[in-house]
């Protein structure tokens, strides 16, 4: 059988990697704190075989490694809503009961009295431990992380700590995301667990969120890019077919 | 067909939600005491396509994972209570 169209085939189902990774990212647009990985990277393989060594398939590298980058501040004005700065992420408690981390930064609280985040992530405080938070007290968030809670009655008294939320700056430190969209350290397997903070002090900023780090049009950009090869090669492969045909009119002459 | 396409679709009807929460704010422009939402959006499960520390070939072991993003939904709207202005009647 003709190899070429199993070449172009192979080059094809490449691209499917690359269309899924880039349409997930496009649906993820307006995520709160999302962020991307590291791109696929194309690598040529050798096929083994009987005769010349020309075959080349194309085979995909992936490196899933996230890339942890300051995505656009939204302002809020939500005292329980944090901006993450830098490389800081802030570590929640899984389904499992392990720690992973996230970027997101819309908190709240849920109806046991424990801050969460709007997806219902369990928030930890620096000791591991869920924060559980007072009801009837005003709560706001310092640059550090740290949990006030004012009383409305006693506007002068000095604001109490109620926590200290679980950050860590994550410069130097690898990060790939979960099966749930959290994040965990590198070769963890699965099984989460805390890390050890970067040299630059977490910090946060309290009344806005983040957006998603995703570039809209260079999305769309890269899927005009990867529709555009994926007919360029359904022609090759249909280009073939001619050649066969003309090849097979010769031998009709003959 | 392309799975592609249905993670991207994923994304438009999460979009299309957050555009009927977007309506009701604005439907409300004049509401007494109306709070605006804000939809929250989630990302889906990722697909676990290759484990961390398989073989990529004969003599490499690739060192992270493949996980494939499959899209996001509206996961929640979010109350903003933030004080309204004053209205002198």
């Amino acid at each position: 059988m003709d190899r070429l169209i199993f070449t172009a085939m192979s080059a094809l189902k490449q691209l499917d990697g690359m269309k899924l990774k880039n349409s997930n990212a496009l649906a993820n647009a307006s995520t709160v704190g999302f962020k991307e990985t590291y791109t696929f990277a194309t690598q040529t393989a050798q096929v083994a075989g009987a005769g010349f060594n020309s075959r080349f398939v194309p085979m995909n590298r992936s490196n899933d490694e996230l890339v942890i980058n300051s995505g656009p501040l939204i302002t809020t004005g939500n005292k329980l809503d944090i901006y993450l700065k830098g490389k800081t992420v802030l570590g929640v408690q899984t389904s499992d009961e392990k720690t992973a981390f996230t970027r997101r930064g819309d908190l709240t609280v849920d109806a046991a009295g424990f801050l969460t985040t709007v997806n219902g992530y369990t928030v930890l405080g620096e000791g591991g431990g869920p924060i559980a938070v007072p009801s009837g007290l005003e709560l706001s968030i310092a640059d550090d992380g740290t949990i006030l809670a004012t009383d409305p009655s006693l506007p002068e008294a000095p604001p109490a700590v109620v926590g200290n939320l679980l950050l860590r700056e994550s410069e130097g430190t690898r990060l790939v995301r979960r099966v749930d969209g959290l994040f965990e350290v590198m070769g963890s397997g699965g099984q989460g667990g805390d890390f050890e903070s970067g040299p630059i002090p977490p910090s946060v900023q309290a009344g806005a969120i983040e957006g998603s780090s995703i570039n809209v049009a260079e999305k769309l950009v890269n899927f005009m890019d990867m529709s555009r090869s994926f007919e360029m090669r359904i022609k090759i492969i249909s280009e073939m077919k001619e050649l066969d045909d003309s090849g097979a009119t010769m031998m009709r002459y003959a | 067909m392309d799975a592609s396409v249905w993670v991207a679709k994923t994304g438009l009807t999460a979009q299309q939600r957050r555009m009927t929460v977007i309506a009701n704010n604005l439907a409300n422009v004049n509401t007494v005491a109306f709070k605006r939402d804000r939809a929250v959006f989630e990302d889906l499960l990722y697909q676990n396509l290759r484990q961390p520390g398989a073989s990529a070939d004969a003599q490499t072991i690739a060192p992270t994972g493949l996980m494939m993003g499959t899209g996001s939904r509206i996961v929640a709207t979010e109350k903003n209570a933030q004080a309204g202005k004053y209205d002198c009647h």
